[in-house]
C-alpha cells in the first residue's frame, strides 16, 4: 500500500483519534493554564508562568469539524448545504486562529491591569511554533 | 526676513529626528520578529497555496477524488465544471504531475508541501540563529548549535506529523474530496506538534541539556589540543625518540 491508495477508514480513524486526542490536550495546554493564571492573578502572586501562544492548541478543533462531517456527511442536511462546507472549514479555522491571535492580548492586558509585567522565560532558548514563553511578576518586582 | 528669521528657517529645513534604540531594545525587537519569522513563514505559505486552492476549486465538498486504476497508476480527478478553473483544466492528472504537486492536491502533493515545508522552515531558523549569534555578545557557538539542532528536529518531526495528517485526512471519504482540507490538517498538525515539542523541550530542557554537551565537547576538543600540541612539542625537542612512535624503543615504555 503506497502513499497513494491509503484506505479510506484510515482516514476516518485518524481524524476519530486526533478529536480524542485533543480533549485531554486542550485541558491541559489551554484550559488548565488559563485557569491557573487566573486564580493566581486573583491571589495576586509574586509570578504567574503563562505560554502566549498556548490558544494555538485550539486549532485542534478544525479536527472535531472534520470527523462531524466525516459522521453526518451522507445525512439530508449536510448534503443540502455542501457548496458551503469548504467556506465553514476555512471559517472555523480562521476563527480558532483569529481567537489564538487575540485572547493572549486580552489576558495581557487584564495582567496589567492587575499590577503584572511580562518577562520572558529564561527556560525556553528556542521555539518553532507561535507566542512565547513568559513569567508574569508584580511591577515592583524586576524581570532578573 | 531678518538674519534670525531666516537661520531659523534654514535650521529647520534641515531638521532631521533620529531616533536612537539601545542595543538590548534592538535585540529584544530582533527576538520578538525571529521568533514570529519562524512560527508563521510556513504556516503562512501553505494557507497562501490552501486560499488559492480554494479559489480555484470553489467551496463545494466532491471536488476531487484520488483513484488508483488497474495499471497502478494514481490519477486526482477534478470534478465540476472545467472551464471555471484557471489551473486545472483537464479532469484527470496523474498524482505526480508538477502542478498537483505545486498545488499540494492528492498525496504526493502533500507530501511535497511537507517536504518544502520543512526546508524552509530548516534554512529560515538557520539562518535567523546564526544572524543572531552574529550580533549578540554573549552568544555562543555552543549555544549556536544546540537551537539549530533541536529546531531541526522539531521542524522535521512537525513536517511528518503534518504530512501524515494531511495524507489521512485526504484518505478520508467525505473530508479527503475537499481539496483544501488535508493543507489544512498538515498546518494545523503541525503547529501543533511543534507546540507540544517546544513544551516538552521547555519542560525537559533538552535544548540547554545539548548546549551544555556541546559546550563539554568543546573543552573536552581543547583539551585533546592542547595535549596533542604538548606532545608535538616534546618531540620537537627530542627528535631522536621520533622513531619510537613507530616501533619499539629501548628505554621507552608504554607501547
Amino acid at each position: 500500500m503506497g502513499i497513494d491508495s491509503m484506505p479510506k477508514t484510515f482516514g476516518f480513524w485518524f481524524i476519530a483519534g486526533v478529536c480524542l486526542l485533543s480533549f485531554p490536550l486542550l485541558y491541559f495546554f489551554v484550559w488548565d493554564p488559563v485557569n491557573d493564571l487566573l486564580i493566581a492573578m486573583e491571589l495576586q502572586k509574586d509570578s504567574i508562568e503563562f505560554d502566549s501562544g498556548s490558544f494555538y492548541y485550539l486549532l485542534i478543533t478544525v479536527f472535531w469539524l472534520f470527523l462531524l462531517i466525516e459522521i453526518f456527511g451522507h445525512s439530508r442536511i449536510v448534503q443540502k448545504h455542501k457548496d458551503k462546507l469548504s467556506l465553514i472549514i476555512i471559517g472555523w479555522f480562521a476563527v480558532s486562529l483569529i481567537i489564538s491571535f487575540i485572547a493572549p492580548y486580552t489576558l495581557n492586558q487584564k495582567l496589567d491591569r492587575a499590577g503584572y509585567s511580562a518577562c520572558t522565560d529564561p527556560s525556553e532558548i528556542s521555539r518553532i511554533s507561535p507566542g512565547r514563553k513568559l513569567i508574569y511578576k508584580l511591577k515592583n518586582s524586576s524581570c532578573k | 526676513m531678518n538674519y534670525e528669521q531666516k537661520l531659523l528657517q534654514d535650521l529647520r529645513k534641515n531638521e532631521h529626528t533620529i531616533q536612537i534604540l539601545s542595543s538590548d531594545d534592538l535585540l529584544a525587537e530582533y527576538q520578538a520578529v525571529k521568533g514570529a519569522t519562524k512560527a508563521y513563514t510556513v504556516a503562512l505559505l501553505d494557507s497562501t497555496t490552501a486560499i488559492r486552492l480554494l479559489m480555484e476549486l470553489g467551496y463545494r465538498v466532491d471536488q476531487l477524488e484520488v483513484r488508483t486504476y488497474a495499471n497502478g497508476k494514481s490519477y486526482v480527478i477534478f470534478k465540476g465544471y472545467a472551464g471555471s478553473r484557471e489551473i486545472f483544466r483537464g479532469t484527470r492528472y496523474l498524482t505526480s504531475n508538477p502542478q498537483v504537486i505545486r498545488m499540494a492536491v492528492g498525496p504526493r502533493g502533500i507530501v511535497s508541501s511537507a517536504r518544502g515545508g520543512f526546508v524552509i522552515g530548516f534554512v529560515l531558523s538557520v539562518s535567523l540563529e546564526v544572524f543572531d549569534y552574529l550580533i549578540r555578545d554573549d552568544a555562543t557557538l555552543s549555544h549556536l548549535l544546540g537551537s539549530i539542532s533541536t529546531d531541526l528536529v522539531k521542524i522535521g518531526i512537525s513536517a511528518i506529523a503534518g504530512a501524515v495528517a494531511g495524507l489521512a485526512v485526504g484518505s478520508a471519504a467525505i473530508i479527503g474530496t475537499i481539496a483544501a482540507a488535508p493543507l489544512i490538517a498538515a498546518i494545523v498538525t503541525g503547529v501543533v506538534v511543534g507546540m507540544v515539542l517546544d513544551e516538552l523541550d521547555s519542560r525537559r530542557g533538552v535544548t540547554q541539556a545539548l548546549i551544555k554537551g556541546y559546550e563539554r565537547f568543546g573543552i573536552r576538543l581543547k583539551e585533546i589540543e592542547y595535549e596533542v600540541n604538548r606532545q608535538l612539542n616534546w618531540l620537537e625537542r627530542n627528535p631522536h625518540l621520533i622513531p619510537c612512535l613507530f616501533g619499539p624503543c629501548s628505554g621507552i615504555r608504554g607501547y
